[in-house]
């Protein structure tokens, strides 16, 4: 049995193991919102000092021209950033906190949190989706487990999202689907090419228009702040 | 759900956790039973009574054969109920539409009127190879070879075992129900070879067959019920050139034999880890020496039911020679329609017939071993002829694909893109890079490599090499996973 039990746990060093120097090679987000706002952030806005973080509310509610607009009125000049992610919920938070931080212009100066996301629940319903995946980290699968066991849910709901965790939490440590844009990468990176931008995003804030779907949505919101 | 799903995965712990938990052989059976009936209610829990209604079917005409043979009297009007039952609910289920749609083009051809009825009938998944299976069980009781099994749970065990049910191989009653009768031990199982059948299987299927469909789709089209992602080109292949063609055609044939010899791996390795031994059905089968060596090393189990029931039952070769050839060309014809219900499929049959027919005339006029230097390249060259007929979404196509196949020519110039930079290759290189991985899956694959390696390496360094593999594999699936090509058969 003890013979069993070790063959078991090595076959898991070795799947993991490798699985997690796949991660250290390769230890951008996936290819969501995220990496998106990233690298905009690190290659446009070296001089942000205001950050944005938080949910949908923020993602889509916050506009910085806006804020810095109003902000220079009162005589407090600021370069803001939109760095919300829809979805986003507070075992997030350190991961994406994390990932942000430590691609921050070095004039940042504040960050404001969105506390509507700051709260316990995790979203099921958008299985296996970039951001899922990639938010559903190793490191934040207890505090994941901590909220389904004692969120308000009923059973039947603890039980599919105790799935929705493991599944998405055993996808992003084994990095499952990911060869394929590593190589893709490499290869553009060895032609000395700029990374593609799957979500162009303009100053941190809405989608570009010129690219995004949501257009209808937009205007809708603009005539609402006119 | 599939077996490249991670659902399956989970599924087959759970399985195989209560399995081997369980110490007798009759409470394993249920587990199995529960198992295997779920796995299949996964795609559509109505057809559950189909697959059910079918085994009872069959379990309970032969018993009525071996009776009626007990008392004297003669049994075939069982074997009838039991052939009816199973060729009506096929052809009711695969080829209503078909002879349907084909009798109305008949019958408009001839001038007379005749309008479309067209059924919206769902096929259910592995209805071809049920069918088969359940059948070649009545045959075999009936022609005795095979004493009939008492149990209706045994043999509802041995129709939809999970491994095998939905797409092979096609397994023997005389070869599974005697495992049902021995208890399985653990320490019996060699791990090492079940694991590796499944991974080899794993990679065959999600790396490579999912990752070569590429360039298939851009030029055949997609296949059915396969969204075409926005912002993708997809055929028509007369839009293509000729070395595209080429190159679509070489990577179909990559894909559908790893996509389905990679299912029959992982079935067999995932039977083995449960103590069950399934039949080998492929075996290298592009490295034939002719056309009847391919089909002696090509889905196996299909041709060696083909050739039991099928080809032994119209007369096989006892008779003229002529009388040989309309044999072999009506299993192969009936063969091709067994894949599918289109006429692509039946020329796709009429092709591998008339070639069987071909290489018997050879053998006859100038005797085995003859030209042998271009038998090879030759069965390869008709075999990836006829998987044209075989992906082709229409006949037009087919005309297009064959006549570039054939004589090197296409009315298209548009490029099959390969991946990032490989377009801007070298055609030979380009090629190359195509028929590369088959040929390495080959050598590593065989056994006379693969298995020396693995017993001269220490047990514990194989577990953690099959754990590396199993990471890099996985890494490369992609996440919206193709369901099995063999699944809409």
């Amino acid at each position: 049995m003890i013979r069993r039990l070790a063959h078991v746990a090595l076959f898991l060093v070795g799947m993991f193991g490798t699985s997690t120097a796949i991660r250290h090679a390769d230890p951008m987000p996936f290819f969501s919102w995220t990496r998106q706002k990233i690298v905009h952030l690190q290659s446009q806005v070296a001089d942000v000092d205001t950050l944005f973080l938080g949910s949908s509310r923020f993602n889509y509610g916050v506009r910085p021209e806006l804020f810095d607009a109003r902000m220079a009125q009162l005589g407090v000049p600021t370069k803001s950033f939109n760095a919300a992610l829809s979805g986003l919920r507070q075992v997030d938070h350190d991961e994406v906190v994390e990932w942000i931080l430590r691609h921050r212009s070095p004039a940042l100066k504040r960050v404001v949190i969105e506390l509507h996301s700051w709260r316990q629940q995790i979203r099921g319903g958008y299985w296996f989706t970039d951001q899922e995946i990639e938010l559903h980290t190793l490191r934040s699968f207890l505090p994941r487990m901590q909220a389904v066991l004692t969120d308000d849910h009923g059973l039947w709901n603890k039980v599919t999202e105790t799935g929705f965790v493991l599944a998405h939490t055993l996808t992003n440590a084994l990095c499952i689907g990911q060869a394929d844009r590593i190589v893709k990468e490499r290869l553009i990176v060895g032609r000395g090419e700029p990374l593609p931008k799957i979500y162009p995003v303009r100053d941190g804030g809405w989608n570009d228009p010129a690219v995004s779907d949501m257009a209808p949505m937009i205007a809708e919101h603009e005539e609402f702040e006119r | 759900m599939i077996f490249s799903e991670p659902r399956f995965l989970l599924f087959f712990l759970l399985v195989f956790s209560v399995h081997w938990l369980l110490r007798s052989n009759a409470p394993r059976k249920h587990v199995l039973l529960a198992a295997s009936l779920y796995f299949y209610g996964c795609w559509d829990w109505r057809f559950l009574a189909l697959i059910v209604g079918a085994s009872m079917c069959d379990w309970w005409c032969s018993l009525r054969i071996d009776a009626a043979r007990a008392r004297g009297e003669k049994p075939k009007r069982w074997l009838w109920l039991s052939l009816c039952y199973n060729l009506g609910t096929l052809g009711f289920f695969k080829y209503f539409n078909f002879f349907a749609d084909s009798a109305v083009v008949f019958l408009q051809w001839l001038g007379l009127p005749a309008s479309p009825v067209t059924l919206q009938i769902v096929l259910p998944v592995g209805i071809s190879f049920f069918t088969f299976q359940t059948m070649s069980y009545t045959l075999d009781v009936w022609r005795g070879e095979l004493k009939p099994v008492r149990s209706p749970l045994d043999f509802l065990l041995y129709v939809t075992f999970f491994p095998q049910l939905v797409a092979g191989p096609i397994v023997r009653a005389s070869t599974f129900l005697p495992q049902l009768d021995t208890v399985r031990r653990f320490r019996d199982v060699d791990v090492h070879r079940a694991v590796g059948q499944f991974l080899s299987g794993f990679i065959k299927k999600s790396v490579v067959a999912d990752l070569i469909a590429g360039p298939v789709d851009q030029v055949f089209g997609p296949p059915f019920g396969v969204q075409v992602p926005p912002g993708e080109s997809f055929g028509p292949p007369a839009d293509y050139s000729a070395t595209s063609i080429w190159i679509a055609v070489v990577c179909y044939a990559i894909q559908i034999y790893c996509d389905f010899s990679g299912y029959s791996d992982m079935a067999i390795g995932t039977a083995r880890l449960l103590g069950y031994e399934l039949c080998e059905n492929f075996r290298f089968p592009y490295l034939a020496s002719s056309i009847t060596d391919f089909w002696r090393r090509w889905h196996m189990s299909l041709s060696s039911w083909l050739r039991d029931y099928l080809y032994i039952s119209l007369g096989g070769n006892r008779g003229s020679r002529w009388f040989t050839h309309r044999n072999l060309m009506l299993t192969m014809l009936l063969g091709g329609l067994w894949h599918g219900a289109g006429w692509t499929f039946v020329v796709w049959g009429a092709i591998h017939g008339l070639a069987l027919v071909v290489h018997k005339e050879w053998l006859r006029v100038a005797g085995p071993g003859r030209l042998s230097l271009l038998s090879r390249p030759l069965t390869i060259y008709t075999v990836l002829l006829a998987w044209i007929f075989f992906r082709a979404r229409t006949w037009e196509d087919s005309w297009v694909m064959a006549k570039a196949w054939l004589f090197l020519g296409s009315p298209g110039a548009k490029e099959v893109s390969l991946g990032a930079g490989l377009v801007d290759w070298p055609i030979g290189v380009r090629f190359l890079a195509v028929v590369a991985p088959l040929l390495l899956l080959h050598v590593a694959a065989s056994r006379r490599l693969y298995e020396p390696l693995r017993r001269a390496l220490p047990a514990w360094l194989v577990t953690l090499l099959f754990g590396v593999v199993a990471a890099i594999a996985l890494s490369c699936v992609p996440l919206a996973a193709r369901p099995f090509i063999y699944f809409q058969f």
